[in-house]
């Protein structure tokens, strides 16, 4: 190990130590915990071995849950991905406008929960804006309840997106503001259009800023859980009972443990997929002499 | 914001691109029309509301009736929330002592970190790094009770650092952050070090200039995030006088819908403000990143 | 490019202003109404440890040391069983007490006055007799000091016209009243058209001879000769004699939207504005009086708060939650102060007659905050809880009682409140004792949240015994008491007997077939809540729980109910104008009150809810018109509330225990808050014997109308007897009926099968049900 690496070293203690201390203590510290309630039985005190994982496992409204926390999530993530993506390389490269598309794009994230729910009943609701348009159309009677039904997955992916492309889409310009002029030079100097320079400039780029997005969508996917809530209450359709819920359910009976080891296996399932995914972008990467954490 | 200008000198237009900007307009359409809805029933008397919204507010069986201007504009529910509702003051204010130094604390402790992983080889890193992400995966209901129990055996309860606290060593921050420093160029900085700068230099001489969109992206997001905070304050805080603003925003009741439309859009208007101060820096990041080729 | 940097740095400019302002407003407007509610301001458990809230404006500071006890102050013995008039200090600053004759039959009117000689009372006999007009016949309304040193006293007449009179008192050289002359005369008859004239609800004379007279919005300012000054605006109040403002030598004080409200006598404008925090928010009565040096005095449930002049920082002297100030069983009726920081009140009871007064007096040793406190918890408010909680305190004065409770701004709670609240007990802490009303107390069980108190019983049903029937629905088959009601309340029918039977089964109800329908048009929802309510045990009662066969009766017996009667899922405005008393409020139990409609004959089954005599006062008047009518419970089922528990984890366990042993004592139970009868025995007895003769109500809309009077010993007894007949309790799982309304909405539509709604809810009860495996 050269003067470099230890001085490097060095810093790296120093300039990691704050943020490892508190989140050892504010994050890793409580999940410990939680891996431990797993562990035990409901009052928190007898231990139970594996049980609460044969339990959990073997839960009915636990498969429910994970079944449709997936399909939402494999439902959602994607369309949002290319959809948000596709909006800021379209914003990057409108000249007009650009900021009032931005800002316009981005409001949807703050505005609060419980203030936007109303309107979305007025829209969707059995007399709702919606139901009034199709019947205007259709000339026939529509008063489908869009929340309470087949249609609720649909409202809460729609709901979803409304909310969260602006998220997604911040993260994105970020990413394509960091990309040099040099290179869209370079490309253009190839003889390369529009669609290719995105293939080739763009889109190699952003393969971190993918990384970021990916994950914070799947966080962001269990946030979903208070629009949901505030629409469709405690037991919603079928179709969107999602884990968030369950927890929520198990938190008002006081199943700790049940809980705690549904989280330790939510945990776990997102450390296989995430090592799955960056291995399989891992593969192309470190061409461009990026490197990364990932 | 750089401008990627693929048809310079070509006057065809790229299909892609052209239907893009209608498409953008859609979606702005889309996203203005609730907000306008919203905007609309704040600035309505509370009985056209009613009588335009009977049947989402629960009141009778009636068909919307939905309007983007009000028929009889009338300020009363915001002079009601801002005049005769001390309690929102109290609450906004709440809000502003929880969450400003929260973002101080994350660009301090959060900062330096995300660096760390970005840059700096050391053992472990790509482990610690993916469990400060796998940290982030976890809805707050599950670890709510653990985390009550650390915060008591501190005992921050019932205070505002039990939220600023955590908050501060969130690992959202950190993950946005190294992003954002992995993207610095690598030749700017051997640059710094064939100037001699050690390794703290490096970090504020080019580190900070180049990180400059992830730093302000996790510092907009993270604010929008803790603004709207629901669940941490409602666990924490016992003492309705410590309540923040998010709190406030009362679920849309018949006789208070237009000072709940009213609330939502105040509270809206920081995380705006702040995002629109924050755009520019964006934009000045860039353009102040001395590469040059 | 360079205008686009120019233009971009003023929007930043802007943008960074606007935020500066905004967080500037926020900075001034919180320190301005930066305030603690006196009430529910967090009270350090550390003895004499100064609580001073930093700010200014509204809030509230509190002593170390001292505190004010509240001592009985007696009436004299010729005022029992009468009517309280006034009290004040009149002339030389002698406290002086007004009586009348409570009314009766013969129309005797009369009424006493007592002046107090320090250690008691001593009556100035033939007082009323000396000032009263010969004519018209006036009854006693009020008596008070003027600032200018007179007596006065108004009066209503009794001739049947009902006209308000004031007069000023006359008197002699030694002081003794004589007569009386009338002022303002005129002022006070009916208008043209109006059947009623003015009748302000207080009236003072100023300093000048000036009076003013209160008006429901505004006080109005006269002089004597008829002319009127100026008039001054303040918060509505209504008829009672309360007095939200008062007067003095320069200013008139008085209760405002936005606080307290200094208003100028020389020319009527306001002066000033005190925001005060402790104001009860749904509009409770303030009392204000003047403290002698230009501050003011606030009473109300919170306790005694004081200003100084010119000041905004409200000191709150007198805590009212520690006694009979924050009883919710009384109404303040006069409150004023003594000499030597002493305090003088009256309260009535809530019945409106009895009334009683006390005295504080400071006590300087005793600790300014009780160094023991137990908390008690419920999700939504509730005054047996807070009767308790002032009886409580009354009899342990070293012990604070803090009632907390999960409601939001808006009465609601939600699922927040309870995973909060459950993160408590998880922990560990939590409130000492638990009111269980809508939280999952069978998860608390199982998880041994709960005390056990057997014990507790088993020494209250040796000393004050409880309904057996309830004692054993709540027993454990091991013996154990995790929780029991403090309150019940009943279904109860009136209706000839097929009606009755019809009641007794799901098919029963459907294949009724009477000349009128069984029950009145409703919505749906409501439907499901009563059926579920009154066949409880048909469908969730039997070992295998709600199957999808008895859905699918129940939802077709609900749907046949309702074809009978015109039931819809919501009411449009139109429908509730064309049909009286039809409405889309949803009843706790799907049950609202329908004793009415079965007298206009609507339907063939009057049910109600039961909660107290008072209560069953209009469906016994009801009953009382048809006499081929039967009255009787459903089912013999019972709705318990109030449940009480005590927290396992509690640091007071004794205290605590005491504190549900005060929930069931008789003083706490024979109380009468619309919350359900007692289940103390003797509360009962006392309960069935009290007789409130005088309490009259009525209903009506449209043409129809009705009133009733208390019902009769014997119908009182009819009541309770009732009480005795019940022996299954129901607790409707909320999440479960919640399913079933949703998932039947399309099925009431028409638009599914009851098969096919049926199999949707069995599916979404198989998911609540697997959660719990």
């Amino acid at each position: 190990m050269n003067r470099r690496q230890r001085r490097k070293n060095v810093t790296a203690g120093l300039f990691l130590a704050p943020s490892l201390c508190g989140v050892c203590l504010f994050s890793v510290l409580p999940f410990g915990d939680v891996v431990r309630r797993s562990f035990l039985d409901a009052r928190g005190y007898a231990f139970v071995g594996m049980q609460n994982f044969r339990i959990v496992w073997g839960n009915g409204a636990f498969r429910l849950a994970v079944a449709n926390t997936l399909r939402f999530m494999i439902t959602v993530i994607p369309v949002l991905f290319v959809f948000s993506l596709y909006l800021s390389i379209l914003i990057a490269q409108s000249k007009k406008g650009q900021r009032l598309f931005r800002i316009s794009l981005v409001l949807p994230i703050v505005i609060p929960a419980a203030a936007i729910i109303l309107v979305w009943k007025i829209l969707f609701c059995t007399d709702g804006f919606f139901n009034q348009v199709l019947s205007f159309i259709s000339k026939r009677k529509w008063d489908l309840d869009w929340v309470n039904g087949q249609t609720a997955f649909l409202v809460l992916t729609v709901t979803y997106l409304w909310k969260n492309t602006g998220y997604d889409l911040l993260l994105w310009l970020a990413g394509l503001s960091a990309i040099p002029e040099s290179l869209y030079d370079a490309a253009r100097v190839d003889g390369a259009g529009s669609l290719a320079q995105i293939r080739y400039v763009i889109l190699p780029c952003l393969r971190g800023t993918m990384g970021l997005v990916m994950v914070l969508s799947v966080v962001n996917s269990f946030r979903v859980y208070r629009e949901a809530y505030l629409l469709a209450g405690s037991y919603p359709d079928l179709s969107i009972y999602m884990l968030p819920h369950l927890f929520s359910h198990w938190f008002i009976t006081l199943d700790v443990q049940k809980m705690s080891t549904a989280a330790v296996m939510l945990v776990v399932g997102a450390g296989i997929a995430m090592g799955i995914f960056y291995a399989i972008v891992a593969g192309i990467k470190h061409k461009d002499g990026h490197f990364s954490a990932f | 914001m750089k401008e990627f200008y693929p048809y310079k000198n070509k006057q065809r237009k790229n299909r892609f691109l052209s239907v893009g900007t209608f498409i953008l307009m859609v979606s702005a359409f889309l996203v203005w029309f609730p907000l306008l809805l919203m905007v609309a029933a704040s600035l309505m008397p509370e009985d056209e509301l009613l009588w335009r919204y009977l049947s989402p507010l629960g009141i009778a069986k009636a068909p919307v009736r939905i309007s983007l201007l009000p028929s009889y504009p009338s300020c009363e529910a915001f002079i009601e929330l801002l005049l005769r509702s001390p309690g929102f003051f109290v609450m906004f204010w709440n809000s502003c002592i929880q969450v400003f130094p929260m973002l101080l604390g994350q660009l301090f402790v959060g900062t330096p970190a995300a660096w760390t992983f970005a840059r700096l080889d050391f053992p472990g890193r790509q482990w610690l790094f993916r469990l400060y992400v796998l940290l982030m995966v976890l809805p707050f209901q599950v670890t709510q009770v653990s985390n009550y129990l650390v915060l008591d055996q501190m005992n921050l309860l019932n205070s505002h650092l039990s939220l600023i606290l955590p908050g501060i060593w969130s690992t959202f921050p950190v993950f946005i952050m190294t992003r954002s420093f992995e993207a610095a160029p690598k030749a700017l900085l051997e640059a710094a070090y064939l100037d001699g700068a050690g390794e703290v230099r490096a970090f504020f001489l080019v580190g900070i200039p180049t990180g400059y969109p992830g730093i302000v992206t996790a510092l907009v997001l993270g604010f929008i995030d803790a603004w709207n905070t629901l669940e941490q304050p409602i666990a924490y805080l016992k003492d309705m006088q410590l309540w923040p603003l998010s709190l406030y925003l009362p679920d849309i009741v018949q006789d208070k819908a237009a000072v709940a439309f009213a609330a939502g859009i105040v509270m809206m208007i920081p995380p705006v403000l702040l995002y629109l101060n924050g755009e520019g820096k964006l934009e000045q990041g860039i353009a102040s990143s001395g590469v040059k080729e | 490019m360079k205008k686009q940097l120019q233009k971009g740095k003023l929007r930043k400019r802007l943008a960074a202003l606007l935020v500066g302002l905004s967080l500037t407003a926020g900075i001034l407007g919180g320190c301005q109404k930066n305030q603690s509610n006196p009430g529910e301001s967090q009270f350090e458990q550390e003895e004499g440890r100064e609580q001073a809230e930093s700010g200014t404006g509204g809030s509230i500071t509190e002593r170390a040391k001292g505190r004010y006890v509240e001592k009985e102050l007696p009436a004299p013995e010729e005022a029992k069983g009468e009517s309280f008039l006034s009290l004040f200090r009149g002339q030389d600053g002698i406290l002086e007490l007004y009586t009348s004759i409570r009314e009766n039959p013969e129309g005797k009117t009369g009424a006493r006055r007592f002046l107090w000689q320090g250690d008691e009372w001593m009556q100035d006999e033939g007082w009323w007799e000396r000032v009263k007009p010969e004519e018209p016949p006036l009854a006693l309304r009020r008596v008070f000091f003027g600032l200018d040193g007179k007596y006065y006293f108004s009066g209503m007449t009794t001739d049947g016209s009902y006209i308000y009179h004031l007069y000023q008192i006359k008197e002699d050289e030694t002081g003794t009243a004589i007569g009386s002359s009338e002022l303002l005369g005129d002022l006070f008859y009916p208008k043209q058209g109006n059947s009623y004239g003015w009748i302000p609800p207080k009236t003072e004379v100023g300093a000048e001879g000036n009076i003013l007279l209160y008006s429901t919005e505004e006080a109005v300012y006269y002089r004597p000769d008829g002319t009127k000054l100026f008039a001054m605006e303040k918060a509505w109040g209504g008829s009672s004699e309360d007095s939200e403002g008062y007067l003095t030598d320069r200013e008139f004080v008085t209760r405002t939207d936005q606080g307290v409200t200094r208003y100028s006598l020389d020319n009527g404008q306001k002066i000033e504005t005190i925001f005060y925090e402790g104001l009860n928010q749904y509009g409770e009565g303030l009392h204000l009086f003047d403290d002698g040096t230009g501050g003011i005095y606030a009473v109300n449930r919170n306790g005694l708060a004081h200003v100084n002049a010119g000041g905004s920082l409200w000191e709150l002297i007198i805590d009212g939650s520690m006694n009979t100030m924050g009883m919710e069983s009384c109404f303040l009726t006069e409150f004023l102060a003594g000499d030597n920081e002493e305090y003088y009140g009256v309260f009535t009871k809530n019945t409106g007659h009895d009334f009683f007064m006390v005295q504080y007096i400071y006590d300087p040793d005793m600790e300014a905050v009780p160094p023991t406190a137990i908390t008690v918890y419920s999700l939504k408010d509730n005054s047996t809880v807070r009767q308790a909680a002032a009886l409580f305190q009354q009899a342990y004065p070293h012990v604070r009682v803090e009632v907390l409770n999960g409601e939001n701004q808006n009465g609601d709670v939600s699922e927040d409140t309870i995973r909060a609240l459950n993160t408590e007990l998880l922990s560990g802490k939590g409130a000492d004792v638990l009111i269980l009303d809508e939280l999952p107390f069978e998860s608390y069980q199982e998880k041994e949240i709960l005390m056990d108190l057997r014990q507790v019983f088993e020494k209250i049903q040796k000393e004050s015994p409880l309904m057996e029937q309830v004692i054993g629905d709540f027993t454990q088959e091991d013996g154990a008491i995790y929780a029991m009601p403090a309150r019940i309340s009943l279904p109860v029918a009136i209706g000839e007997h097929p009606a009755i039977q019809a009641l007794s089964g799901l098919d029963e109800m459907a294949a009724y077939g009477g000349e009128h329908p069984l029950f009145r048009m409703d919505n749906y929802e409501n439907f499901l809540r009563r059926a579920a309510c009154l066949q409880y045990q048909e469908l969730f009662g039997r070992e295998e729980g709600l199957t999808e066969m008895k859905l699918v009766k129940y939802l077709e017996t609900v749907k046949a109910l309702g074809d009978k009667c015109g039931a819809k899922a919501v009411f449009t405005q139109e429908e509730m104008e064309q049909y009286p008393g039809i409405s889309n409020y949803i009843a706790p139990f799907g049950i609202k009150g329908n004793a009415t409609n079965f007298d206009q004959s609507f339907c063939d089954c009057g049910d109600e809810v039961f909660d107290g005599v008072e209560s069953a006062m209009i469906p016994m008047a009801v009953w009382r018109k048809h006499p081929e009518a039967v009255l009787s419970t459903i089912n013999n089922i019972y709705f318990p509330s109030t449940l009480a528990g005590v927290n396992q984890a509690t640091k007071q366990p004794e205290l605590a225990q005491e504190f549900v042993a005060m929930l069931f004592s008789l003083d706490v139970q024979k109380e009468y808050f619309h919350d359900g009868f007692p289940v103390n025995i003797q509360a009962q007895q006392e309960n069935c014997a009290y007789d409130n003769g005088d309490l009259y109500i009525g209903t009506g809309y449209g043409e129809y109308d009705i009133s009733a009077g208390w019902p009769s010993l014997e119908e009182r007894q009819k009541i309770y007897a009732l009480l005795k007949e019940v022996s299954f309790p129901v607790m409707l799982d909320e999440t479960v009926m919640e399913m079933i309304i949703s998932g039947s909405q399309d099925y009431f539509a028409g638009k599914i099968t009851s098969a096919q709604a049926a199999s949707a809810i069995g599916r979404q009860l198989a998911l609540y049900q697997a959660e719990q495996e």
